[in-house]
């Protein structure tokens, strides 16, 4: 048996100690820790304290952080963007499967993380995206005109709402709440509710769940640090991770309705498009942005990912 | 206490005359060798931290304070002032320390009010009978109001530093700086009343009232740029960064055409040295942020609050032992410092003991009003000294009767009373 | 030891030649293109997605070739103490050749750190994710600002190094 002793740097990209991904990592480090009878020690570092999500994501690549639960940043491999498609899986059902252990998703991003020297553990799915605002809402592309959104600068989020006719802004997630207070935007895009509900529910009135992208975290760690256990350490951690994730995959759902209840108690108006509104977005989003993101994937990768997608209703 | 060791060694470096800068490359250096690790890695930490948007606005609101300054707009102001309460005896102090609250709502240094104001007004203050020993005092401590009004590149820094908001920190100083003025001018208003001034003018109430009149007319576009800044910061239309980048292009055609008082030259000129100021600035912040990134990682700000937690049971004790830290910080290391590697140590301990943190910027803040005047790592004095023509030695002794009477209370009153700082950020809603 | 200093002085010439119109051009155009963004989100209400990547590269130069300006003039912020300690002008001048040469340790430092960062974003090649810039386009500054530097601060040694010998034989 292994006596090595290992502190393992571990930062979360979002989520503070009292939220579902703080409290899965701190499961993660307990199973880790109870498993190898106290050698492996996984120190939590929570959203912020380690820097942006740029600067985290280049540490874990540098291997200054050991492991990190991330949005992955397409700025190392453009491929990273499969991750970020719109309207790509249209239902809880497909999205799980697609995550899921040997799910085609699954197996590209596994694919492009290897090749940046990433260990993937495979992924933490959140939910599905909406669009959170104050004063005025849209749930098709003619009423979105002239709505200010903050959009992540990930290809192709910020296009993903332009082609559903908002205005989308680059801010970053720092600056969203005073952004949003002092109206240089009308709201927040692509986030599931609880950060929505969680960080500016004073400020915004609607949540409209158009569902156009499906959040899903990567647990990965630094292939430098991964190589340095060995197999029966690697073991243990593999291990924790597959089970802090297949719990994620039981509760991802119900957690999500939890938020979705927490935030009308809070008095947000929650509102889900009508089908006939959802299949417009869905043509109008795969019509301007899919073209896009061929360019960017390549012709191979995208057919994959046609023969993938779901089929709107 | 590695932590500990490397500060007291920048602190040593400081003290022989190294440059701030490269005192804290060897900081990090001695932190990387104390907790083993690496540097060139760590580097895109730097890398990351000054590729910001938001701290972007420093160059921009120094680049502003250097044009106003060149172009004419600081004399506007002082004109300005000083027709509305500079006709008395007391008065030209109280317009001194006014003006450079005026101007400080405009530019985000404390030295480009100690340049601007001090050239335009050390003169006519000596005709008025003011020694000039006491002048430099009190144009140091007043040109702290610089980064107590906002614009503030002290402000914007702790927020950069402690992820709060940049709009939220503007709003906590301005208490703590409204309070030191009223403070100076009192102060001034004591030692000057009586005091011989052969060119003193009485003007009738009309003649005051049309002087007034048109030296506003005059100051007009100089006192807009304060409305347009935090206008539209507070009213929505832009963030801190894009309102000093919006000011830099105000100010060139007003100091080009309204005051002609601009030229090709000094554009340039204004532009080399806002560079100069920052980039030094930038490179401080990036091996502080290294610095930081290694604190955090060792768990040091939790150490340090624990440790103090443990020693002191009060939460006035806490705070007292604070500023007590904070002012004799402040003798020897300058402003940035404190700001970038001091504040992020002690925030933790601030928030455990239930200070908000954009209280504990005003706090901060107000300590810079005195670490800038109180030597040896004094710069604010010594430029003050510098334009007023006088030794430092004279100048300590005036310079301490305010800080005493004026900065320190300032100092005291803003810690132990929280909505003297928190009023302003609680109505605008940054914080609960 | 003079053929040297007239070397760094042209040196110095050409430096100044070119960053200085650089350091301008890039203040103002920082100026102007955080206030397009403004302008054309605010009054035009059509944001513009990418321009802040251009920024933030002018950005990291101006700060970078701006501190070398301050290192040309020797303005970098530094405490008087010694000064105030002592009146014997050896002991000063001592000090100062202490301080440049531990300065000239910590700028060779930090040349050799930068130039791991643009050697990593060399081989790795990330870019920005809107307009596709390089990385290492804006971590080269770091790389050549230190080599700036550096540049200045053997000529301040070489300076302070002389002024100590001067006075030693004036005694
Ligand atoms: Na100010
Ligand atoms: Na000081």
């Amino acid at each position: 048996a292994s006596t090595d002793k290992h502190k393992i740097t571990l930062a979360l990209e979002s989520g503070d100690r009292t939220s579902a991904s703080g409290q899965s990592v701190q499961m993660l480090a307990e199973l880790v820790k109870k498993n190898s009878n106290g050698r492996i020690d996984i120190n939590i570092f929570y959203q912020g304290e380690l820097g942006g999500q740029q600067e985290m994501f280049d540490q874990l690549v540098r291997g200054n952080i050991d492991m990190m639960l991330t949005w992955p940043q397409t700025s190392y491999d453009e491929r990273l963007a499969v991750n970020y498609i719109p309207y790509l899986t249209l239902g809880w059902e497909d999205a799980l499967k697609a995550y899921s252990d040997n799910g085609w998703l699954k197996n590209i991003l596994a694919e492009v993380y290897d090749d940046m020297h990433l260990h993937y553990f495979g992924p933490y799915p959140e939910g599905f995206g909406g669009i959170a605002t104050k004063g005025k809402y849209a749930t098709n592309f003619e009423a979105a005109q002239g709505i200010n959104v903050r959009s992540q600068p990930v290809f192709p989020l910020p296009q993903t709402m332009t082609a559903m006719g908002f205005q989308a802004t680059p801010v970053d997630w720092s600056e969203v709440y005073t952004a949003i207070q002092t109206g240089v935007v009308d709201g927040d895009s692509s986030n599931v509710i609880y950060y929505d509900y969680e960080y500016f529910r004073d400020q915004i009135q609607y949540y409209v769940h158009s569902k156009h992208n499906f959040s899903s975290y990567a647990l990965l760690m630094s292939g430098d640090t991964w190589e340095k256990l060995d197999k029966e350490d690697q073991d243990i951690i593999s291990k924790a991770a597959e089970q802090v994730i297949e719990k994620k995959f039981g509760d991802a759902r119900a957690e999500d309705e939890k938020w979705i209840a927490a935030a009308k108690a809070a008095g947000i108006q929650y509102i889900e498009p009508t089908p006939a509104e959802m299949q417009a977005w869905v043509k109008r989003v795969r019509e301007q942005v899919w073209p896009e993101a061929e360019k960017m994937l390549g012709k191979g990768l995208m057919d994959k990912l046609r023969a993938n997608a779901s089929n709107p209703e | 206490m590695g932590a500990l060791l490397a500060i007291a060694a920048v602190v040593l470096l400081m003290m022989i005359g190294v440059p701030v800068v490269f005192s804290f490359a060897a900081m990090t250096l001695i932190l990387s060798l104390i907790y083993d690790v690496d540097i060139s890695s760590l580097m895109t930490t730097g890398f990351w931290s000054v590729n910001s948007l938001i701290l972007l606005a420093l160059p921009l609101f120094v680049m502003t304070g250097y044009l106003m300054q060149s172009g004419g707009m600081a004399a506007r102001l002082v004109a300005v002032v000083e027709s509305i309460v500079g006709r008395s005896k007391s008065g030209m102090g109280a317009s001194m320390v006014v003006a450079c609250g005026v101007f400080g709502a405009i530019s985000g240094t404390a030295s480009a009010a100690v340049a601007s104001i001090g050239t335009v007004m050390i003169g006519p203050m000596e005709r008025h009978g003011y020694p000039r020993e006491y002048t430099s005092a009190l144009l140091g401590i007043s040109s702290l109001l610089g980064l107590l009004i906002p614009p503030s590149i002290t402000m914007i820094l702790y927020a950069v530093v402690t992820r709060q908001s940049v709009a939220a920190c503007f709003l906590a100083t301005i208490g703590p700086g409204i309070l030191l003025i009223i403070m100076l001018c009192f102060l001034n208003w004591l030692k000057m009343r009586h005091h011989r001034d052969d060119v003193e003018e009485h003007l009738s109430f009309s003649q005051r009232m049309a002087d007034i009149r048109t030296n506003s007319w005059k100051a007009l576009p100089a006192l807009m740029l304060p409305l347009i800044i935090l206008g539209g910061i507070y009213g929505g239309v832009f963030t801190p960064t894009e309102a000093a980048a919006i000011a830099v292009v105000y100010a060139i055609p007003v100091g080009l055409f309204v005051y002609r008082e601009l030229d090709l030259k000094k554009i340039c000129r204004a532009m080399l040295e806002a560079a100069a100021t920052t980039g030094v600035i930038m490179i401080i912040l990036l091996f502080s942020f290294v610095a930081s990134r290694i604190f955090t990682l060792e768990r040091v700000p939790q150490e340090l609050t624990d440790m103090l937690l443990e020693m002191f049971h009060n939460k006035f004790v806490i705070l007292l032992i604070v500023n007590i830290f904070l002012i004799l910080l402040g003798m020897i290391m300058d402003d940035v410092s404190i700001v970038a590697i001091i504040s992020p140590l002690l925030l933790p301990v601030m928030v455990n003991i239930g200070v908000d943190p954009v209280h504990f910027a005003a706090i901060v803040g107000t300590s810079v009003v005195i670490g800038c005047n109180s030597p040896p790592m004094a710069p604010i004095l010594f430029m003050s000294c510098r334009i007023g023509q006088v030794g430092i030695t004279k100048v300590i002794g005036p310079s301490m009767f305010f800080m005493v009477f004026a900065a320190l209370p300032v100092m005291l009153v803003t810690t132990y009373w929280a909505p003297l700082a928190l009023y302003l950020p609680r109505m605008f809603g940054y914080i609960n | 030891m003079s053929v040297l200093m007239s070397f760094i002085s042209i040196l110095d010439r050409i430096i100044n030649f070119l960053v200085r119109p650089f350091v301008i051009f890039a203040s103002l155009a920082i100026a102007v293109m955080v206030s397009w963004g403004v302008f054309s989100r605010a009054v035009l209400e059509k944001p513009v997605f990418g321009v802040e990547e251009l920024i933030l590269l002018s950005a990291v130069w101006l700060y970078m070739l701006g501190a070398t300006l301050a290192s040309r003039e020797r303005s970098h912020l530094s405490a008087d103490f010694v000064a105030v300690l002592s009146k014997n002008q050896k002991v000063i001048i001592g000090f100062r050749l202490l301080a440049t040469v531990i300065s000239l340790v910590m700028a060779v430092f930090f040349v050799t750190w930068a130039h791991s960062l643009l050697s990593w974003g060399l081989a790795k090649g990330q870019s920005t994710t809107v307009l596709h810039i390089p990385l290492y386009y804006s971590q080269g500054s770091l790389f050549v600002g230190s080599l700036l530097l550096v540049f200045y601060l053997i000529r301040d040694t070489l300076q302070d190094f002389s002024d100590l010998l001067r006075e030693f034989h004036n005694h």
